[in-house]
């Protein structure tokens, strides 16, 4: 029997343990909140738009900063706690642990993504059809795409969390709104063409925000797919190759 | 069974190990060493954590380094007093057990056993956050040897461990080397190692200095005369006999304990001798030691 579906689920409901995810369910209760919070101050928005800007906003940078979080347990997390020894001593390919341990963390941020917009859905009390249902597939195909990216980074820079959370907040936040095509290199980007938010326009200070289809992101929705599927894909193949090649040894004081 | 090559290894301007050629076989080794002089940079070799900068480690004939057949025939207890500290100790050997192969069924007799072999099973349930170093020492021991493998390499493991459970692991160690495993212990202690094996391999400063029996290395250190105590209510008579033999070159009166301590470069002739005091000579001689003919002894007189 491969070890690989253990590795997985093991490491899954280690991620998933209620002390370690406690804080993500109080982040989607928040999102409820904040989401009546946002309708008492925009009382001209609809429930979709209103969704739509947390999603945003919000929704998006939370499942960033849960893959720069969970994607950094995946390796990185065990040589700094030097626990990384009792992976590394079994008999499981290399390959295996890290592909099977980024996609327990890809899951676990896809839940947190989900919970974090299910929470805003209901919080601004908008409906769980199209809108939503594009926003699940973006958030799962985001979690992927940056838990990717982040082992990858963990994989080569000790101390790798601070690296991650920049480009989370920093890079992620920024590059999207840059002029010209400079967009299009990060994966927010990406992920907004796969949601297809309607477009806020105000057109009157007096009137309700009028929905409309995106307009300065150019990227296909199809074309985003496929350049998350293989941003993924080329990311964990590097990961793979590059774990079993290279050292992952925690620090000891004695020798 | 660990064939170890003319490795080396530098970690920047820095070497751990230093050109380092022996075969380990089965039975009980110990690593000595003391703080820094690569035992730890040796095993994480043999365990195929790091790779040799040049030479080569063989564990079973294969390279240890990322190769999961080596690590289904070995087992490894690291110095590191880290674990997954929200799990319990049982919870956290049955997590390496399935890690090790083994279905959940197994997982979990040989959890069981091993952890009643190591003297846990009644405290296995606790969190391993709550437990003491003792208590700590004796998981990982559990982990290293619940697939039953062939090699097991124990770094520091007396670390932490009360007189009873010293003299319990030793007991266990000699139990499993009699099962034909080969079991290779540092330790920077060598009361410890004294008591554990007669077989060590001796590091300094990343260089392996000595490797063999205890008692065979003393007579390759042609540099410090043996020396050889000897008990006797006519420690003037003795002496002034002894001191005649060609191979004795010196003797001294222990004032303190009474009496004789002597010098000679043939221990086995002078051994052979030693019968002839009370057969032929009549002396009385109520006991006799070597005191350097130990690993304390060996120790400083290579490392100087």
């Amino acid at each position: 029997m491969s070890i690989a579906p253990f590795v997985f689920t093991s490491t899954l409901q280690d991620m998933l343990r209620p002390k370690r995810f406690a804080i993500w369910v109080i982040v989607a209760i928040a999102m409820v909140v904040l989401g009546q919070v946002f309708l008492r101050f925009t009382p001209t928005s609809t429930a979709t738009t209103a969704y739509s800007t947390l999603s945003e906003l919000i929704v998006f940078r939370i499942l960033a900063l849960a893959a720069a979080i969970f994607a950094t347990g995946v390796v990185s997390q065990e040589v700094e706690q030097k626990t990384i020894v009792y992976l590394l001593t079994r008999p499981v390919p290399r390959p295996v642990l890290i592909l099977a341990r980024t996609l327990a963390a890809s899951v676990t941020v896809s839940i947190v993504g989900i919970l974090a917009a299910v929470g805003t859905a209901l919080g601004t009390r908008a409906s769980f059809g199209d809108v939503f249902l594009r926003d699940c597939s973006a958030l799962i195909l985001g979690a992927f795409a940056y838990c990717a990216l982040f082992v990858l980074v963990s994989l080569l820079i000790n101390k790798s969390m601070v690296i991650n959370l920049i480009f989370a907040f920093g890079y992620e936040a920024a590059v999207p709104k840059m002029p010209g095509d400079i967009y299009k290199v990060s994966i927010n980007s990406y992920l907004m063409s796969i949601a297809s938010h309607p477009k806020i326009v105000p057109v009157a200070s007096d009137s309700a925000p009028v929905a409309t289809p995106g307009a300065v992101n150019t990227i296909q929705p199809g074309a985003a797919w496929l350049a998350m599927i293989g941003l993924v894909v080329l990311c964990s193949m590097f990961n793979a190759q590059w774990f079993d090649r290279n050292e992952y040894v925690p620090r000891e004081d004695g020798d | 069974m660990i064939q170890i090559e003319n490795a080396s290894r530098w970690f920047g301007q820095v070497i751990g190990v230093n050109d380092v050629t022996h075969t380990i076989e089965p039975g009980v080794t110990a690593l000595l060493g003391m703080n820094g002089a690569g035992k730890s940079t040796l095993l994480r070799l043999i365990t195929g954590q790091i790779q040799p900068t040049t030479g080569s480690i063989k564990v079973f004939g294969n390279e240890p380094f990322a190769n999961p057949e080596v690590y289904k025939r070995m087992g490894y207890c690291p110095e590191i007093d880290q674990f997954y500290e929200h799990k319990t100790g049982r919870q956290f050997v049955n997590y390496l057990a399935r890690l090790a192969g083994m279905s959940a069924a197994e997982a979990k007799t040989r959890t069981d056993e091993v952890l009643h072999e190591v003297g846990m099973a009644d405290r296995a349930d606790k969190k391993l956050a709550g437990y003491s170093k003792g208590m700590r020492q004796r998981i990982k021991l559990a982990q290293a040897i619940l697939h039953d493998p062939d090699i097991i390499l124990l770094d520091e493991p007396l670390n932490g461990l009360d007189p009873v459970g010293r003299r319990e692991f030793m007991s266990y160690l000699h139990t499993l080397a009699e099962r034909g495993k080969t079991i290779l212990v540092s330790s920077h202690i060598l009361f410890e190692v004294e008591q554990m094996t007669k077989s060590i391999m001796l590091l300094h400063r990343g260089r392996l200095l000595a490797a063999g029996d205890v008692s065979l290395i003393r007579e390759y250190i042609d540099k410090y005369p043996h020396r050889v105590r000897i008990e006797t209510p006519q420690p003037r008579e003795v002496a002034a006999k002894l001191i005649q033999l060609p191979y004795v070159l010196k003797v001294e009166f222990d004032e303190w304990r009474g009496g004789i301590e002597l010098q000679t470069r043939e221990l086995n002739q002078f051994f052979a001798f030693l019968p002839t005091l009370t057969t032929e000579e009549n002396f009385t001689i109520t006991g006799f030691s070597s005191p350097d003919n130990n690993l304390e002894s060996i120790f400083h007189y290579l490392i100087e």
